[in-house]
């Protein structure tokens, strides 16, 4: 029992069916959201900024693209195309996400580190600033401290100097206290016009010039004072009382005083150190009017003092 | 018309009918219904508990509610039986998820860009000021 005919009928008109059923499935027209993302894939292939940070989501977004072309060059049903198209326009929604992201992470990061160069810049100025400023407060020290230094060599130069004038004025002080010690030694009595050895008339023969032996003993310590100290001049004075002529007491006078620095240059004096001059009855240190006065006016002073 | 509809046929017809007829099922069937998506339904639920967050939903609300809107319709269809449109909707749900997150962290990052840019802006001209004196 066959009937081709039918039978051949039967199967053509079923296949027809299929292929309607098919083509229900397939588009002849381009889904458009396919076509939307292709575009915005092409044009995110070439982002630098995409190609830099987010290009493991943009293959990702080529293989969900070529996934859907794929379908829609299969002829698979419409809504699974632009199922497929729709996650491919969201990893490219997602890639472009990502590079923003990832773009916006490295400027904070470059940001932030260029906020911490210039806080370290600043900071090193503030260090060489610091540093700067502790040199020159070393260095102003160094300059008081040499200050200081020459302050103090200039004072210990005074304090020395001074030393030097303390010793001798402690010198010329024990220089004159020495003096001193050898005029009184020497009986000389400390005047306004210098100290004065006298003497006395006891010393001479009545009414002559000549010194006894006792004057001349008292001469001896005079003439050596005078040679140690040749800086020292002896001004020899003779005097009388009023007994006699005026002119014979001026002579004797005169002649005592010359006897005396006779001595004095017998005994090595210099010559230049001395000088003599009579008083006669001037320079009365008591009154004539008694016998005790007259004798303390009968005398040869010796003037001792420095030379000029 | 289906092929059992057809009164007259022979043995050999009849097998040719009805493997036409499966034929054109099973294409009808290719571009229609699969088993229920569970797998990519709980991947899609995974991926927008993942994103509803406060800082998403904030920084890109709308993404966010989207994926959020298609996870329920991708439920919706499963319980419908139409398991086609579920699977869709879960798989677009994921990738909505994604995008939500990945927005909001870009507005983040933006943010943060500014700020630091700004800071150090701030920074160099205060620097600029003390430097001169």
């Amino acid at each position: 029992m066959k009937h081709p005919y039918l039978s051949g009928l039967t199967r053509i008109s079923f296949t027809a069916a299929a292929i309607a059923a098919l083509a229900a499935c397939a588009s002849p027209v381009p889904s458009a959201e396919l076509t939307q993302a292709r575009a915005r894939y092409n044009a995110a292939s070439t982002d630098g900024q995409i190609r830099q940070h987010a290009s493991e989501e943009l293959r990702q977004a080529n293989a969900a693209l070529m996934t859907a072309e794929q379908a829609q060059a299969d002829g698979v049903e419409r809504p699974r195309v632009d199922h497929l198209a729709y996650l491919a326009n969201q990893r490219l929604t997602l890639t472009q996400a990502t590079a923003d992201s990832r773009a916006l992470q490295a400027t904070t990061a470059a940001a932030g580190a260029e906020r911490d160069r210039m806080r370290l810049a600043q900071r090193t100025r503030e260090a060489d600033a610091a540093q700067r400023q502790l040199q020159a407060a070393q260095a102003a020290g160094a300059q008081q401290d040499q200050a200081l230094a020459r302050s103090d060599a200039q004072l210990q130069a005074a304090q020395a100097a001074s030393a030097q004038q303390g010793q001798a004025l402690a010198r010329s002080d024990a220089q004159v206290q020495a003096l001193q010690a050898e005029m009184a030694a020497l009986n000389a009595k400390p005047t306004e016009r210098g100290a004065v050895m006298t003497l006395g008339d006891l010393h001479f023969n009545t009414g002559r010039s000549e010194l006894q032996a006792s004057g001349a003993r008292g001469l001896v310590q005079l003439a050596d004072f005078l040679k140690r100290h040749p800086d020292q001049n002896a001004r020899i004075e003779g005097f009388t009382d009023n007994v006699g002529s005026e002119a014979s007491n001026q002579d004797l006078s005169e002649r005592r005083a010359d006897a005396v620095m006779d001595a004095l240059r017998q005994m090595g004096v210099d010559q230049r150190q001395l000088s003599a001059q009579g008083r006669g009855e001037g320079g009365a240190l008591a009154s004539n009017d008694s016998s005790a006065g007259r004798q303390t006016n009968r005398r040869v002073e010796v003037l001792i003092t420095a030379s000029r | 018309m289906t092929p059992t509809s057809h009164p007259a046929r022979t043995g050999l017809g009849l097998t040719s009918g009805v493997l036409s007829g499966f034929a054109a099922l099973a294409l009808i069937a290719g571009c229609a219904s699969t088993p229920p998506p569970n797998e990519a339904l709980a991947v899609a639920e995974a991926a927008v508990q993942r994103a509803s967050t406060a800082s998403t939903s904030e920084s890109a609300p709308a993404a966010l509610q989207l994926a959020v809107a298609k996870l329920a319709a991708s439920r919706n269809a499963l319980a419908r039986g139409d398991h086609a449109s579920a699977r869709r909707l879960a798989e677009q749900a994921t990738l909505d998820a994604q995008v939500a997150e990945q927005k909001a962290q870009a507005v983040r990052a933006r943010i943060a860009a500014t700020e630091t840019q700004a800071a150090a802006e701030a920074l160099r001209e205060e620097l600029n000021r003390k430097t001169p004196r």
